[in-house]
């Protein structure tokens, strides 16, 4: 394998990664740097927007300059991440590395100053005894004042036309005055703290798997059982390491869900069921406790009685429950939605109406547990959501709700529609939510009147 | 053809304003919400839901700088009362306040050479009776022709009338007679040829307003409409004065009506009729002059008439023969009896006037003339009527003032309800979060959408600021940003990327920062006047900056005076008030002049709930914190005074010569710093460990494999 030399990489991608801050944009910066480096010739024009294009550079050197260490900790963070993905190209590894990190951290929603606490945090955690010691983000004599003439007689900072209307208005020698040369990227001490860092942090050798993922499964457990038991005021349990490096590895204890759960949407918990519920056989699957820890986050109670799983699954999830405490959580929808293009799929979480939203073939699919009986008293009603031009003969067909009632005997069941559809309606007998902005809407929508006890 | 000359397509995402909301499958207008509101909407709707036997008028003074949102609160507040009450239905009868103040001058004539004035009180009783009937007539005739669009008439007479019409007549057919109502309307008709259309349309007994109305409801409004009518062509003058019968009525005039086109045959006989029996006992139990008498008796024979022809008798043909000459009464007395009569008249029918009267603050010094009308017609407008009056503040001041000076003044008995309009930034921003949404097609990636989440918000910030609060600059604002269909113009990502855009979000969260306070939220809370002054004081640099002013005076003289050119009036506010908003005003100013703090400032409030913001890092992200927006200049004699950096548009205001960059050595500092790490950025991370540190473990793994591999387990010999 040759290493190359360099690989595509710009500040931009340091904003993407939102690594620094975005504001003022990197192409910006870079069409502004493009623009004011004439000026470094002596007869060189004024122009418009030279004022705009010299606070786009400072405010850019600003930002960079504030979250020098930041940027140091990712690269060596997303190198050593970049170690776990399983892709081939080195490129991609390494981009692999950036976007578990900055996804993983969800570095877009934190400020500057704290993106720079996580980063050092994970460091920390990845690199125990590891000094990083480094200077600020300042080139080493970075303004070298020359006199005019010299700096103009340079030809690799001439721009082409300026350079000849200097010779041609030229007739004239300008008094020398001092303009300022680039410095050269080679002195700058940060660099070379940073190359050094990661020479060594490239030959240390990685964590075993199997410790990676019981790290990871018990941060999860603690992570979820404080999300659930903790008042709104408390502190959540951030992501960790172990956490990033199955993220940046695909594996499931790394995707499930955002390390921060707060963020974390009605679409997340509800993968995240399915995920919990599923038999996969992967020695890396999640554990069952993760779906029953998703229904308490969607609003429900949680299972605290499951048939029909494996005696270490529920083990784990006996254990697991064991630190939730009871409580009496009003009724829900299970929302039969469409495998592609779903109306729910920017519904937020409803305090009042938890939701269960998934596909027909995954709310039947044999899982780790039957939760039949726990559903049936905690569901206000099924919903089916309809595509545009079905039927609800169709829907229902479609959704296999024979079954379902079965399951679920005592359970309305209901459509969900995307517009008014009269004849749908009728065909419906009027049980149905058109459009509705989320799941307490589409309640009572569907089922104006409560649902039996 | 090349492509190059042509505007590139708009991506599949960006920001919409939608200024409809459904519920329920119904389009619903969304409303800016507060207080004022609320109160607005409970007024309304108390006034429009009383018994129609109890009285009880209100009036509400509304007052409010310009732009504010007066007319838009109660515009509002009549819109949600009227899709929340479907019957009966209000109408907002719009007047205009300084023509309302402004009588004509009387017109000399040959017989009249000296013509006497026209009194306000007698000017304004005719204009809300040619505003009132206009209203009337309008929504009436949209009722009519939604009656004769509606293919399933609930609780109609029957079916089938109905249904012989529409099969005879197409739906262009009924459209046309739809509008040659309303052409008819204009000229003010007849109950006859009212009666005519009700007929025709089979909405003689259950009306057009309600489906499933009782059988006295098209009776109902053929009374009102045509009183009202009637009451317009006295006060616009175009009423005959002398009209008598005819004895062409009768059962055979009206079968041939069926036929006419315009109803004219039965328009006279059933004015001849009404007229006829003049001598009402309606009248007589008023004790009004015979002009009175005369009208009330044509609307209770009207009455009795439309319940006569129906049931085809020839008692009609009796009442036919007399005539009688009507002269409206064009007094002050008679025409406030007319106006409660029309009044009582469209409530039994199912409308209920509101009377809204605007562009107060354009008359010039409205104080006398205004509480000279509203004492002289109080029974009127408090008493009867529901009124609002759209003042300015000085207007509300006075009233304030003279209220406070006396406790029983004959103004505060008149206005019921006094408002003064104000929005604070969170109601703003909710309603700016409803009408303001990211669209983007499915599968947009994930970062896309949390970009144009924050982008949504951040552009709900700017707007804020731009408005200066002001709903009128809102509403405006909201258009010039809307471009094709509902897209809002901004790019994506501009809302927190363009300069201009960022300063006004940074000087709006600044806002929000300050009202932040614990003193300035709790004076806030407990005075509604003094709230409406902190906001002005705190968008007083605003102001200046949307000038183009780019010094700031702070100082305590200079702030109350600007604060009171804005409200049109001094500022009398008392020492520690006045301390206490340069106070605030400082405090905004200081934090725009150190945005790194400000940022610093944001964070902690975010963090301890005191802001909400939905994207504190994006949000956060988008303050220009490396450029300095505002300076503080103090001078020997002010120590207060700052200046703008910055215009709003994100241009410097001083501009730099070119000398001044190229002798910048911070900016080459910069440039270098960033040059190089553009530079490094690439071979920083394309660095990897050389082969032989690569390898280095690798001889002795290698090693253990290898001897495990060739391991053999001796099992021994078999025996």
């Amino acid at each position: 394998v040759t290493a190359p030399n360099s690989i595509p990489f710009n500040p931009g991608l340091l904003q993407q990664y939102s690594i620094v801050r975005t504001s003022p944009s990197w192409e910006d910066v870079k069409e502004s740097m493009t623009r004011l480096r004439p000026l470094l010739q002596p007869s060189a024009n004024p122009y418009d927007q030279m004022d705009l294009d010299r606070d786009n550079v400072l405010r850019f050197a600003t930002n960079l300059e504030s979250s020098a260490e930041s940027i140091a900790y990712a690269i060596c963070l997303a190198a050593h991440l970049a170690r776990f993905s399983k892709t081939n190209a080195f490129e991609q590894r390494l981009n692999d590395g950036f976007v578990a990190l900055s996804t993983g951290l969800d570095l877009s929603s934190l400020s500057e100053t704290e993106t720079r606490s996580e980063l050092q945090r994970c460091a920390r955690a990845a690199f125990p005894d590891f000094e990083f010691g480094l200077p600020p983000l300042t080139v080493q004599n970075p303004v070298s004042s020359v006199p005019i003439q010299d700096a103009a007689a340079e030809p690799a900072r001439e721009s082409p036309g300026t350079s000849e209307a200097s010779e041609k208005k030229g007739e004239e020698p300008q008094p020398a005055r001092a303009v300022p040369a680039l410095a050269q990227p080679a002195e700058d001490p940060w660099r070379t703290a940073l190359e050094s860092a990661l020479s060594r942090i490239s030959v240390m050798l990685p964590p075993s798997m199997n410790d990676v993922l019981r790290k990871a499964v018990d941060s999860w457990q603690a992570r979820l059982t404080a999300f659930l038991t903790g008042s709104s005021g408390q502190a959540e349990i951030p992501p960790d390491i172990d956490y990033l490096r199955c993220r940046a590895a695909n594996l499931p204890l790394g995707i499930v869900l955002r390390g921060r759960l707060r963020n974390a949407s009605l679409r997340d918990w509800n993968e995240a069921y399915v995920s919990g519920m599923s038999v996969t056989g992967d020695f890396a699957s999640l554990p069952l406790w993760f779906a029953l820890a998703a229904l308490g986050a969607l609003g429900f109670d949680v299972p605290r009685k499951l048939d029909s799983a494996s005696y270490d699954e529920i083990k784990a999830a006996e254990s697991f429950v064991s630190k939730i405490p009871t409580g009496s959580p009003p009724k829900g929808l299970l929302i039969l939605r469409l495998t592609a293009e779903s109306q729910t799929a920017e519904w937020k979480i409803s305090a009042s109406m938890p939701a269960l939203i998934l596909t027909s073939e995954d709310f039947l699919r044999e899982g780790k547990a039957n939760l039949r009986s726990y559903f049936q008293p905690r569901l206000h009603g099924v919903l089916i959501e309809m595509s545009r031009d079905e039927l609800p003969a169709a829907a229902q067909t479609r959704a296999n709700v024979n079954t379902i009632k079965d399951q679920l005997p005592s359970v309305r069941v209901g459509f969900l529609m995307r517009a008014q559809n009269e004849n749908a309606k009728k065909m419906a007998n009027g049980v149905v939510a058109v459009s509705p902005a989320d799941a307490w809407e589409a309640y009572t929508q569907a089922f104006p009147s409560p649902s039996p006890t | 053809v090349s492509r190059s000359s042509e505007m590139p397509e708009a991506p599949p995402y960006g920001l919409e304003y939608s200024p409809c909301s459904s519920q329920g499958g119904q389009r619903i207008k969304v409303l800016a919400r507060s207080a004022n509101l609320e109160l607005a909407i409970a007024e309304l709707t108390a006034y429009v839901s009383q018994d129609t036997a109890v009285g009880g008028g209100r009036s509400c003074l509304v007052a409010g700088a310009r732009g504010a949102g007066k007319t838009t609160l109660i515009d509002c507040a009549c819109e949600e009362v009227r899709q929340k009450n479907e019957f009966p239905r209000l109408i907002r009868v719009r007047l205009h306040g300084p023509s309302l103040l402004s009588p004509p001058k009387p017109v000399a004539t040959k017989d009249n050479p000296t013509p006497p004035e026209i009194s306000v009180q007698e000017h304004v009783l005719k204009t809300l009776v040619v505003n009132l009937y206009q209203t009337a007539a309008e929504e009436m005739s949209n009722a009519f022709e939604e009656y004769l669009r509606d293919p399933m008439p609930e609780g109609g007479e029957s079916a089938a009338p109905l249904g012989r019409i529409r099969e005879s007549d197409s739906t262009a057919r009924l459209s046309e007679f739809a509008a040659q109502l309303r052409l008819t309307l204009d000229g003010a008709p007849s109950a006859a040829t009212l009666r005519y259309f009700w007929n025709r349309a089979q909405a003689l007994r259950r009306g057009v307003l309600l489906r499933g109305a009782d059988t006295e409801q098209g009776v109902k409004e053929i009374v009102a409409l045509a009183s009202a009518a009637d009451a317009y062509r006295s006060c616009t003058g175009t009423y005959t004065q002398e009209r008598k019968d005819e004895r062409s009525a009768g059962d055979k005039a009206e079968s041939k009506t069926e036929l006419s086109a315009s109803g004219k045959e039965v328009a006279k006989a059933v004015v001849g009729l009404a007229s006829g029996v003049a001598a009402g006992a309606t009248a007589a139990a008023l004790n009004q002059s015979k002009p009175i008498m005369a009208l009330a008796g044509a609307i209770a024979a009207l009455v009795s008439m439309m319940t006569l022809s129906y049931t085809r008798t020839r008692s009609r043909e009796t009442t036919l023969k007399e005539a009688i000459t009507f002269l409206p009464d064009t007094t002050v007395s008679a025409l406030v009896h007319r106006v409660l009569l029309l009044l009582r008249r469209f409530r039994q029918a199912g409308l209920v006037p509101i009377f809204v009267i605007d562009e107060l603050d354009k008359v010039a010094d409205p104080i006398e003339p205004l509480n000279d009308l509203t004492k002289s017609l109080k029974f009127l407008f408090a008493d009867e009527g529901f009124f609002c009056f759209l003042t300015d503040r000085t207007y509300f001041a006075e009233i304030d003032r003279r209220n406070r000076e006396k406790s029983n003044t004959p103004l505060r008995t008149i206005y019921n309800t006094q408002m003064l309009v104000r929005y604070d930034t969170a109601s703003v921003r909710e309603f700016l979060k409803q009408v303001i949404q990211p669209f983007f097609v499915t599968g947009t990636s994930s970062s896309i959408t949390a970009d144009l989440q924050a982008d949504a918000e951040a552009l709900r910030y700017v707007l804020t600021c731009r408005s200066r609060m002001l709903l009128f600059e809102l509403s405006q604002d909201l258009r010039s940003f809307t471009g094709t269909e509902k897209r809002l113009n901004p790019a994506f990502q501009s809302p927190r990327a363009n300069l201009g855009h960022q300063l006004h979000l940074t000087v709006q969260l600044a806002i929000e920062l300050v009202l932040t306070n614990e003193f300035v939220a709790n004076r806030i809370s407990r005075d509604a006047n003094f709230a409406q002054t902190i906001y002005d004081a705190l968008y007083h640099p605003v102001n200046l900056w949307y000038a183009d002013q780019q010094e700031v005076d702070c100082s305590p003289d200079n702030l109350i005076k600007k604060i009171g050119d804005l409200t049109g009036e001094p500022l009398a506010l008392e020492i520690p008030d006045q301390k206490f908003l340069q106070t605030q005003v400082k405090a905004l100013l200081d934090l725009l002049t150190n945005l790194p703090e400000l940022e610093r400032r944001l964070g902690v409030a975010i963090d301890a709930n005191r802001l909400i913001v939905a994207d504190k890092g994006r949000l956060l992200d988008s303050i220009p914190t490396a450029i300095s927006l505002l300076k503080r200049v103090p001078n020997e004699d002010n120590p207060d005074i700052y200046q703008w950096n910055y215009n709003r548009s994100g241009i410097p205001f001083e501009a730099s010569a070119i000398q001044d960059i190229q002798n910048n050595q911070g900016l080459w500092a910069a440039f270098a710093t960033i040059a190089a790490l553009e530079t490094s950025l690439p071979q920083i991370l394309a660095r990897r460990p050389g082969v032989g540190a690569l390898l280095s473990g690798v001889p002795a793994a290698l090693s253990v494999i290898t001897s495990l591999t060739n391991f053999s387990v001796p099992v021994g010999g078999t025996l």
